[in-house]
């Protein structure tokens, strides 16, 4: 198993490099010019040529496109990823600095769809075809086919402004404005966020149970007189959980990249808010930093869940050629 | 397998409480923002009460480095740190800020005369305690700085391009010299931040804490969340707030909901549908924008279809300018949000020229459009679209990907398609649009701009409209001549008669199809004070003219 | 019980999707599903029976946003005063078109990519999955921006757009299955009997992986659906005249407090499509299980 994770660490070296390449030629080739944004980003600002040119050779965009690459780099060799065009900040700090946020949001998304979905899903196996089954496919089609940012101003417009017991916006931090107010913060996003993920997750828990509900050894647990709650918790439960984790693991990972709409909505200065504005204004080296960092999370990520799995079922073997 | 099922339901249940819990103590509270206050509630002990206002703002900031900040939301903020030598208020008028007054020797000279009470922010690393005022030489210093390629300045080539030389007179008298007479020279002053020189010897990182002479003191920046100001209390005027909270909002239905929610009390915009539930409320209010933002629908001259001055005539003919606005502006809350434009100079601008406009700006006549595009040669094809020589009359609209210039492309395509022209409306995003504008890759588009003094320059002057946001590619040397001279003329009378020549000739010229003047709405709760008279938030919320404070 | 499907399935190789289909039959809501599904298509295809408004030209501005029930309007009229029913049942069209087509491209691809890194491991597979980890931390408006400008606008590049950023989560779900799956006893007795690779993946292998993949498809034709919307909004799609039920839902987006319906008559539109699918899926799933058809 060590070797094998050490296997995995060592690919990620390669994987950032071909990444960061990539991205930087995807983002050569996209439309869209970062001087032009900085100059004027109301569509009432004008400039003339002369003063996009002198832009463009501050922000050093007048060099080659493979000298920026090499520049690139050797900086991020040396875990330097740069300097924002727009904040001149750099940019690792910044991403570092967005994650807390994005981290708490994701989190708790994650731990309310669960909490739905677990239960509804077993429930919906165990009953199949009965009302509990179709209540919960209904559920489940509904929360991906309204986009996210129906979900949120629906509840934004019922729990903040009908009722006003939620604020509308904002982030609080616990130690600073105190727990009450980073709860009432969070709540709406997280559910607004949730949703989609609770969703899935149940049809896919649903599905699962009922392959494993069916296989030989449930079967023979019950022939052993076993009770149903031990059988669903002890015997089937842990082998129906690998594709659930293998969904959780994704969406773990794209939602650490930001819910670009959710944290939008509800003014939450995460990660994806930065994704946006940086891609928006084509702030490139924010852009390349983010990707790459993104890649790194997912590369652990999808080692994690490769491992999770590993346990769940030990008939998986990693590490076999 | 009931028991299951019993224990399962309550372990669903169990969960709902769980996610439920954390509002439950909120809610019996009673208080519906008692977690972030806004203004009075922050349970100061007795005595004064703090006068914090929250200013809801949907741009996000870009940089609050003085030199190079060019976006609304930077300059919404830092307009209240730094000082200019003069502002202009958001239509279009010079008021006083470091300046106290000014006056033109000859058309090359300006002469300022500036406060002696105005000190540098102290309680910061810059500057400690210590007060420090700021002189004519500072102003020197500044703009000195400003030209130097290597502090980076986006004024750098608007500030060099035109400025001969700076005199300082006395400590409170200072002297620019231009290359040539410039009408609007105080308009790029005013763009000039004065940030302390000091700042730039030292290598002080303006970036992370600004500091500068203005009204209030900066506290804080969370990005994408918030910025916090204070009080400076050695400003000339006593500022009228404690404390100023710039929340940024990204989304503008979530914007109306946080002001009619009481959580700010100014909103940078109020959409359309959000003005009748805005105003429902009791406590709040709505300002419109001083001055209308100018939109316009553009050709491209390099295009060969375009090049033809009836085609265009027919395309502007072919539209119902009017009823367009009506529908894109229509309002629960009857509230005149655009006013039809028959010229491209803000009707508060000086060149005005409705009544010049109404008799070369086409007007609305879509019988009048087929037959002039059936003298082109045109027939109606099986599809029911226009078509000579087996090529079908046919074009692509672009225009931004937000209202209201989508929904004005969406509308204005469909109009052209009834008569038989298949325009395709293309709403794009916004970095793509702007430089395929600059490229040249656009065949008509929807854009707004223009709305500042020098407007007329960037939307028509065939070189220093060229590679810009505007560029129509259209070359015409008379009205070019006409701006030139307008600009350079100092009286006022005599550079309006110009300006409404030269915007005349382009219409006649179906250059572009003006479309409307947007007079954006402010949002805003009834306890801020002083706010109505000069609705704008790129000029100080302390100066010479106004003061702003909450009830 | 799993060794007797491949008994019967050797014996008699038709015999088992025979079975399947007659399975799926017996089921009463994929077979709602699958009328629920036929009912919109027809809906949408024939929409010049069912409506006598053009979705584009009539255009009524000064009729905008009349509720629905409206003499002549049956779902009201949109912000632009165009009829709601005959931009749902024409943006149908290119709605339907987009979402299935994403689902089923971007699975065939995933499916395929996953079976092979998972049946074969090693070398392959890691090389394959770092691919899928490259494309799932690209941003997606980056690649959809830059698609845009290589490939030009249409509705087309919006599909291969989409397929192109969906297949990676199909891969790794796939991959997990299929690593599941190869350990189980039959799949190592097809090895023993000396089947070819490709035999054993899709005969052995892949129908009893289907359930989380069948599930994962049908529930991304929703997704699939909104996000072309939005990628017409980066003016990727073609002409933002035409209707499209996510274009419809964003564009009601400002009008969700006064005008709800621009936004839930076209949510309901998507969700029915979804249900549908979800519905047949469920079918096609519990037929492949061999557990459930005793």
């Amino acid at each position: 198993m060590r070797t094998y994770i050490i296997k995995r660490l060592l690919q990620a070296i390669p994987t950032l490099l071909v990444i960061s390449f990539l991205i930087f030629s995807l983002l050569y080739i996209t439309p869209g010019d970062p001087v032009l944004i900085m100059l004027g980003t109301s569509d009432n600002q004008t400039m003339t040529e002369e003063e996009y040119q002198a832009a463009k050779h501050d922000m050093g965009l007048d060099r080659p496109m493979l000298a920026r690459y090499g520049e690139f780099l050797t900086g991020a060799l040396r875990g330097d990823l740069g300097k924002s065009y727009i904040t001149d900040e750099d940019v690792f700090d910044t991403i570092v600095s967005k994650m807390p946020a994005t981290l708490i949001l994701t989190l708790a998304a994650i731990l309310i769809a669960l909490m739905i979905s677990i239960p509804l899903g077993i429930l919906a196996a165990i009953r199949h075809n009965s009302i509990w089954d179709t209540l919960a496919t209904f559920l489940a089609t509904i929360g991906t086919s309204l986009p996210k940012f129906w979900f949120g101003l629906v509840l934004i417009i019922f729990f903040s402004q009908n009722l006003h017991w939620l604020p509308s916006q904002g982030i609080a931090y616990p130690l600073e404005d105190g727990w009450l107010a980073f709860f009432r913060h969070l709540i709406l996003p997280a559910a607004s966020l949730s949703l989609g993920l609770a969703a899935t997750q149940t049809r896919m828990i649903r599905s699962s149970m009922l392959d494993v509900l069916g296989q030989d050894y449930v079967r023979f647990a019950r022939s052993k007189g076993l009770k149903e709650r031990a059988v669903i918790i002890g015997h089937a439960m842990k082998n129906a959980m690998i594709p659930v984790v293998t969904v959780i693991g994704s969406e773990f990972g794209s939602l650490l990249g930001g819910a670009v709409v959710t944290e939008t909505i509800f003014s939450w200065p995460g990660i994806g808010r930065l994704a946006m504005n940086s891609i928006n204004k084509r702030d490139y080296p924010m852009i390349q930093g983010n990707t790459l960092v993104m890649c790194a999370i997912f590369l652990t990520i999808n080692l994690l869940v490769d491992i999770v799995c590993a346990w769940l079922n030990p008939k998986i073997r990693l590490d076999k050629q | 397998m009931k028991k299951f099922t019993r224990i399962l339901s309550l372990l669903l249940t169990a969960c709902l409480l769980a996610s439920c819990a954390p509002q439950a103590p909120s809610s019996s509270s009673g208080s519906p923002n008692s977690s972030k206050p806004s203004g009075a509630q922050s349970g100061e002990p007795a005595g004064k009460e703090e006068k914090v206002m929250t200013i809801g703002t949907q741009y996000s900031i870009a940089t609050l480095n003085p030199l190079k900040a060019t976006a609304d939301g930077d300059r919404y903020v830092l307009c209240n740190i730094y000082e200019s030598l003069v502002e202009y208020d958001s239509a279009g008028k010079f008021v006083p800020g470091f300046a106290q007054s000014w006056e033109t020797e000859d058309d090359h000279t300006w002469v300022f005369h500036l406060k002696d009470n105005s000190y540098w922010q102290t309680g910061n690393d810059l500057f400690k305690d210590e007060k420090v005022p700021v002189t004519a030489n500072d102003v020197k210093q500044i703009f000195e700085m400003t030209m130097d390629e290597a502090n980076e300045s986006a004024q750098r080539v608007a500030v060099s391009s035109n400025l001969e030389s700076i005199e300082v007179v006395d400590d409170t008298t200072i002297k620019f010299i231009t290359k040539t007479p410039d009408a609007y020279f105080l308009s790029t002053l005013a763009n000039v931040y004065l940030f302390p020189p000091k700042a730039i010897e030292t290598g002080f990182d303006l970036t992370k804490f600004p500091v500068g002479s203005g009204p209030y003191k900066f506290v804080k920046y969370a990005t994408d969340d918030e910025v916090v100001l204070e009080k400076n209390a050695d400003f000339a005027i006593e500022p009228g707030l404690d404390e100023v909270v710039f929340k940024i909002i990204p989304d503008k239905s979530v914007l109306a909901i946080s002001l009619q929610n009481n959580e700010i009390d100014l909103a940078t915009t109020v959409m359309p549908n959000d003005l009748a539930s805005v105003l429902a409320k009791e406590d709040l209010t709505v300002v419109a924008n001083a001055s209308g933002w100018y939109r316009y629908m553009g050709f491209n001259f390099d295009n060969e279809l375009f090049q033809d001055p009836d085609i265009r005539r027919a395309v502007c003919m072919a539209i119902d300018v009017d009823s367009a606005i009506a529908a894109t502006f229509r309002n629960d809350a009857n509230v005149d949000i655009a006013v039809r434009a028959y010229g491209p100079i803000p009707l508060e601008f000086v060149g005005a020229d409705e009544e010049a406009w109404k008799k070369v700006t086409p007007a609305y006549d879509p019988e009048g459009a087929k037959a002039l595009i059936e003298s082109k040669g045109y027939t109606l094809n099986a599809n029911g679209i226009y078509e000579k020589d087996g090529q079908e009359l046919t074009f692509t609209l672009k225009s931004a990907n937000y209202d209201p210039n989508m929904k004005f492309g969406i509308i204005v395509s469909t109009e052209l398609k009834k008569i038989g022209i298949n325009c395709v409306s293309q709403p794009t995003e916004w970095a793509t649009l702007l430089s395929d504008l600059k490229a040249g890759n656009k065949e008509a588009f929807i854009m707004g701009g223009g709305s500042t003094l020098t407007g007329m320059n960037s939307l028509f002057h065939s070189v220093k409209s060229k590679g810009g946001s505007h560029a129509l590619n259209y070359v015409n040397l008379e009205l070019d001549v006409k701006l030139d001279q307008a600009f350079a003329t100092m009286d006022e009378t005599a550079r309006a008669a110009l300006l409404s020549e030269a915007s005349c000739i382009a219409m006649e010229d179906c250059a572009e199809l003006p479309l409307f003047f947007e007079y954006a709405q402010w949002g805003m709760n009834k306890r801020v004070q002083d706010f109505e008279q000069t609705p704008a938030l790129y000029f100080s919320l302390t100066n010479s003219q106004r003061n702003i404070t909450v009830k | 019980m799993a060794k007797e499907t491949r008994s019967k399935e050797q014996v008699k190789a038709t015999s088992y999707w025979q079975d399947i289909s007659r399975q799926f039959r017996k089921n009463k809501l994929a077979l709602v599903g699958l009328v629920l599904l036929l009912t919109i298509i027809i809906l949408c295809a024939g929409a010049p029976l069912f409506t006598s408004y053009d979705p584009v030209t009539d255009m009524e501005l000064m009729d905008m946003l009349l509720p629905p029930g409206t003499q002549g309007h049956i779902l009201g009229t949109d912000d632009c005063g165009r009829d709601v029913w005959s931009r749902l049942l024409y943006g149908g069209r290119t709605s339907m078109l987009t979402g299935l087509v994403v689902a089923l491209l971007a699975s065939a691809v995933g499916i395929l990519v996953g079976c092979v890194s998972g049946y074969f491991g090693g070398l392959i597979d890691n090389l394959l999955m770092r691919v899928t980890d490259i494309m799932m931390s690209f941003p997606f408006l980056v690649i959809a921006i830059a698609l845009m400008a290589v490939l030009g606008s249409s509705q087309k590049n919006v599909i291969i757009a989409l397929a192109i950023v969906s297949w990676p989560q199909f891969a790794r779900l796939t991959r997990s299955q299929v690593l599941f799956v190869k350990e189980q006893e039959y799949v190592e007795a097809a090895q023993v009997a000396g089947f070819g690779s490709c035999r054993i993946i899709f005969c052995h292998i892949l129908p009893n992986c289907m359930g989380p993949l069948v599930i994962q498809t049908t529930l991304s034709v929703g997704g699939a659906i909104l996000s072309a919307a939005s990628l017409n909004f980066l003016g990727l799609g073609g002409d933002a005249t035409l209707p499209d039920w996510g274009v419809m839902l964003n564009q009601g987006r400002s009008y969700m407090q006064n005008y709800p319906y621009l936004t839930t008559i076209p949510g309901i539109a998507i969700s029915l499509t979804v249900l549908a699918v979800n519905w047949i899926g469920d079918g096609i799933r519990d037929a492949f299980d061999p557990k459930l058809r005793a």
